[in-house]
């Protein structure tokens, strides 16, 4: 297994970061989503949003374990600006971390273009609808259970691919 | 001084050494560097300074996966060996080129102690006594964004060298440092020099050193090419030499455009009223009155976080006045009728990645051309490398042209003001005479100019009037006057 | 010692993570509001100065709630009835189980973030929890970077009003543009500060171990949640009942 050097560490940081603010952010997407196009318009505008932490740091790093440590450490930073979600992100943030990493572990570790960015995305899906499931119990009626994660999985596969994008442009060739 | 000299604590022959990308970044050098000395490394942008300083600190070949060749005797430490390696940081002490790159703990306390802990000094008492070395203990824990300029650069060399190693190292440490932060730099040099220690610096800005080195080494295009004594380099034919390549020896007196044009006459431009801005209930700057016409360009010199970049953001309407009024050709920027904004007033900020908006160059100048209307074949043809670089994102372009494409993006929208933040930092001579083509272009279309800046061979080539912006005030001075103010702090010391 | 407050960072940080996922999987109304409610008045009295506006945000998102509740769970028998609308038992409980829930984990996040300064929370984790030096060297390098970021942010915002387009992003695109270069100017950043933590010996950092502080203070905030734990397990375990005289369903 490849190790950690302190550089991609202080990448870990820097994802975190953009993450822990972009999580925030997204609040307001949602309550906008929310407003115009009800709960399931929101979900797709909105839940990619809260996955891009591990296709971007697995697109930025390149190891094993990087898509799970982005998305934790970006929930653990969001944890720490204050927000009503509190520790319920860190929760979110180490389930929908260890789905996405599925996506780059099935092909080995091998490859971490777009595609495998979509796929992580797209896996943390279903996953942040079962917490929801959890979390607002009664509210979760099987079809609008459904729509959720219809929504989930497609928003998370456009902005999975949208980072991994922006993270191999980054990235790049760099030399240093 | 070369009678203090003493034995050398850093021997380096570097055959070659490379990146995983780009092979020879430098070949073929060699340098040492003795205790009680300042060893000088001068060279243009990109001549492969900084990749000597990661490639002597075994940085390049352990961190970086790239690959050295050579022998390098750091203080007893082989630093190109994975023991040694380890070992390198107990003796060096390193000061990157900014503090935004180096600092990387929340508070400089946290800063501090990350350091000491490292090498396993736990001891809070020890982390004061750094602080208070470096007049940071009243900031301790006050966060890292919230200190001045001056206070972030004395904060990066307190934690370089909590652990008071024998050798340091500076890579461009005076890049976007004013004069006074100059002056204290040289103060802290000459401190650790009377200690004993080694220390090198590499630097384009030659001449702020002169009077402190004991030897220079001047590298090109990845080679140490030659090696100057003390006395040596006093020569003017020498400077004058070094000159040539980009490197900056010559007191800025020396570049006063011999034809200063006389102000131009043309319509008022900017036009500042009893202007008061600042950020919510913080007044940065009180009662500025300025008018800029079109075809001049004005400079604002002063402390950093005196307010320079503050006004600039509020004549572009990206801060609303606290009182008193901007006027640009006689509009308000917040409520202008023209669309996009950019075309009265362009802001380039002092880190020109923030400018672009598409992942490549191509994509950047066909946004540039949809907004304003300028046909991409014209675009392309500005400058002979853009034609290669057209796929290339704009953000992997080198330093020098970033900002010279974030500059050319601003002076497309020929905008009737054109403010710039800081357009030399890090950037050698060579970029200066692109710069002033750049702002010629500018004029021609009309545009008034202002810039605010540290660099005193920026104020002489280039500026028609000056400002200086300090304690709250912004006055007009000579261009003359503006220039002894920048270098007033680093004479006599 | 002064600057960790009056409560060990690492036992409020244990305190709220477990209390969270207790409050996360309880389903039980009594023990929700029992446990809810008093981190709820603690929490929202000590970050109130604060975050004042968060918590008037969190206050305002009950109507939602409530809407949400009448759409989806509006079933059972009529408790209210309001002119047109019939309010039923289904969603009444829906609302109070969730509107319970919620202002609890909120309640927990604001007295976690009132009482804890974030850096010495990590410092706390490193030291204490004994999370890898890795992992708290980015968390530390996130919380400096917060405020260095948002002025970035800003920067790019500006310059995107000067060039006509939209300073918020909204669609996929805008969301791209405005990312790149912040990322980008990040990840160089991140590669010299990396470099000048290697250089300033990282790779040798061996904190020394620090046991959790054990005083007044942190026994009782663990003998809290102990008690909070042991309440819910009662709930969800049906030992709990709301004894009224004539309950309305």
């Amino acid at each position: 297994m490849k190790r950690y050097t302190v550089v991609d560490w202080a990448i870990l940081g820097l994802v975190a970061v953009v993450t822990g603010v972009i999580f925030t952010f997204t609040w307001n997407v949602y309550y906008i989503g929310k407003a115009l196009g009800g709960p399931v318009v929101a979900r797709a505008l909105s839940y990619g949003l809260w996955f891009i932490g591990a296709p971007l740091a697995a697109s930025l790093i390149r190891k094993p374990a990087s898509a799970f440590l982005g998305e934790t450490l970006g929930a653990l930073v969001e944890t720490f600006l204050p927000n009503a979600g509190g520790f319920t992100n860190l929760i979110y943030g180490i389930c929908q971390g260890i789905a996405s990493e599925v996506a780059y572990a099935i092909f080995g570790y091998r490859k971490w273009g777009v595609l495998q960015g979509m796929l992580a995305g797209a896996f943390a899906g279903p996953v942040a609808v079962a917490l929801d499931a959890i979390l607002f119990q009664s509210l979760a009626t099987p079809p609008v259970m459904l729509a959720w994660t219809i929504a989930s999985v497609i928003s998370g596969a456009i902005y999975g691919a949208i980072v991994s994008a922006i993270g191999r442009t980054v990235r790049g060739g760099s030399e240093k | 001084m070369t009678e203090k000299q003493g034995s050398a604590s850093l021997e380096a022959y570097i055959e070659e050494a490379s990146y995983p990308s780009k092979r020879g970044a430098v070949k073929d050098s060699f340098f040492s560097a003795s205790a009680g000395e300042l060893t000088l490394v001068a060279g243009p942008s990109g001549s492969g300074k900084t990749t000597l300083l990661l490639a002597i600190t075994g940085v390049l070949k352990h961190l970086l996966q790239g690959d050295v060749r050579g022998r390098v005797n750091l203080a007893g430490i082989d630093p190109l060996t994975e023991e040694g390696f380890s070992n390198v940081p107990r003796v060096v002490g390193a000061v990157m080129q900014d503090p935004d790159k180096q600092l990387a703990m929340p508070t400089p306390y946290d800063e501090v102690s990350f350091t000491l802990e490292n090498l396993g000094i736990n001891d809070e008492g020890k982390v004061w006594n750094v602080l208070r070395e470096y007049g940071l203990e009243e900031h301790a824990f006050k966060p890292v964004e919230h200190l001045s300029g001056g206070q972030q650069r004395r904060l990066a060399i307190a934690a370089a060298l909590a652990h008071d190693p024998d050798v340091v190292v500076l890579d461009e440490p005076t890049a976007s440092l004013d004069p006074w932060g100059v002056k204290s730099l040289k103060e802290t040099i000459m401190r650790l020099l009377r200690r004993g220690k080694t220390v090198v610096i590499v630097e384009h800005k030659v001449r702020y050193f002169l009077d402190m080195t004991s030897r220079t080494y001047v590298i090109k295009d990845g080679i140490i090419t030659a090696e100057y004594r003390r006395d040596e380099l006093l020569s003017s034919e020498v400077l004058r030499g070094l000159l040539m390549t980009g490197i900056d020896t010559l007191p800025p007196e020396a570049h006063v455009r011999d034809a200063r044009s006389e102000k131009r006459g043309g319509e008022v431009m900017v036009s500042l009223s009893n202007l008061t801005c600042g950020y919510g209930d913080v007044v940065v700057l009180e009662d500025v009155d300025m008018e800029l016409r079109a075809g001049e360009v004005g400079v604002l010199v002063g402390p950093n976080g005196s307010g320079k970049t503050t006004l600039l953001k509020c004549i572009a309407g990206l801060l609303e006045p606290v009182d008193g009024y901007v006027r640009v050709m006689g509009e308000d920027p917040r409520r202008a009728g023209v669309r996009p904004r950019g075309r009265l007033v362009f802001y380039v900020p002092q880190i020109p990645d923030y400018t672009f908006v598409s992942s490549s160059v191509e994509g950047e100048l066909r946004e540039v051309s949809k907004k304003v209307g300028v046909a991409f074949r014209d675009l392309v043809s500005i400058a002979p490398w853009v034609k290669d670089a057209l796929q290339r994102p704009p953000y992997r372009l080198s330093h020098g042209q970033r900002r010279w494409l974030a500059l050319s993006v601003g002076i497309a929208y020929t905008p009737k003001a054109l403010l710039l933040d800081e357009p030399t930092t890090g950037l050698d001579l060579r970029f200066m005479s692109e710069l002033r083509r750049l702002l010629t272009k500018a004029i021609r279309a009309g545009a008034a100019v202002l810039i605010a800046t540290h660099d005193p061979r920026l104020v002489a080539e280039v500026a028609d009037r000056a400002f200086i912006v300090d304690s709250g005030r912004v006055r007009e001075v000579s261009v003359v006057d503006a220039l002894k103010y920048l270098e007033e702090p680093l004479r006599g010391s | 010692m002064g600057r960790e407050g009056p409560v060990d960072p690492a036992v409020l940080f244990i305190y709220g993570l477990v209390l969270t996922l207790v409050l996360f999987i309880d389903r039980d109304a009594l023990s929700l509001a029992l446990i809810g409610a008093p981190n709820a008045i603690v929490g929202f009295a000590l970050g109130w100065r604060k975050y004042k506006v968060l918590i008037a945000l969190f206050l305002i998102g009950f109507a939602g709630l409530a809407i949400n509740a009448l759409l989806l769970t509006n079933v059972g028998p009529a408790v209210l009835v309001v002119g047109p609308l019939i309010v039923r038992a289904g969603a009444v409980n829906t609302f109070i189980t969730i509107g319970l829930r919620i202002t609890g984990i909120a309640g927990v996040a604001f007295l976690f973030v009132s009482l804890v300064d974030p850096a010495l929370a990590v410092r706390s984790l490193e030291r204490k929890l004994r999370l890898p030096k890795g992992v708290c060297f980015a968390l530390a390098y996130a919380l400096r970077l917060i405020d260095l970021m948002s002025k970035d942010l800003r920067e790019i915002q500006g310059v995107r009003v000067l060039r006509g387009y939209r300073s918020v992003p909204i669609t996929p695109t805008d969301i791209k543009s405005v990312l790149t270069p912040l990322l980008s100017v990040g990840y160089e950043r991140a590669l010299w500060v990396g470099i000048a933590a290697e250089l300033r010996g990282f790779r040798l950092r061996k904190v020394s171990k620090e046991p959790l502080r054990i005083g007044w203070m942190e026994a009782i905030v663990l003998t809290l949640l102990a008690l909070q734990i042991l309440i819910a397990l009662a709930g969800m375990l049906g030992y709990l009942q709301l004894v009224v005289p004539h309950m309305p369903y």
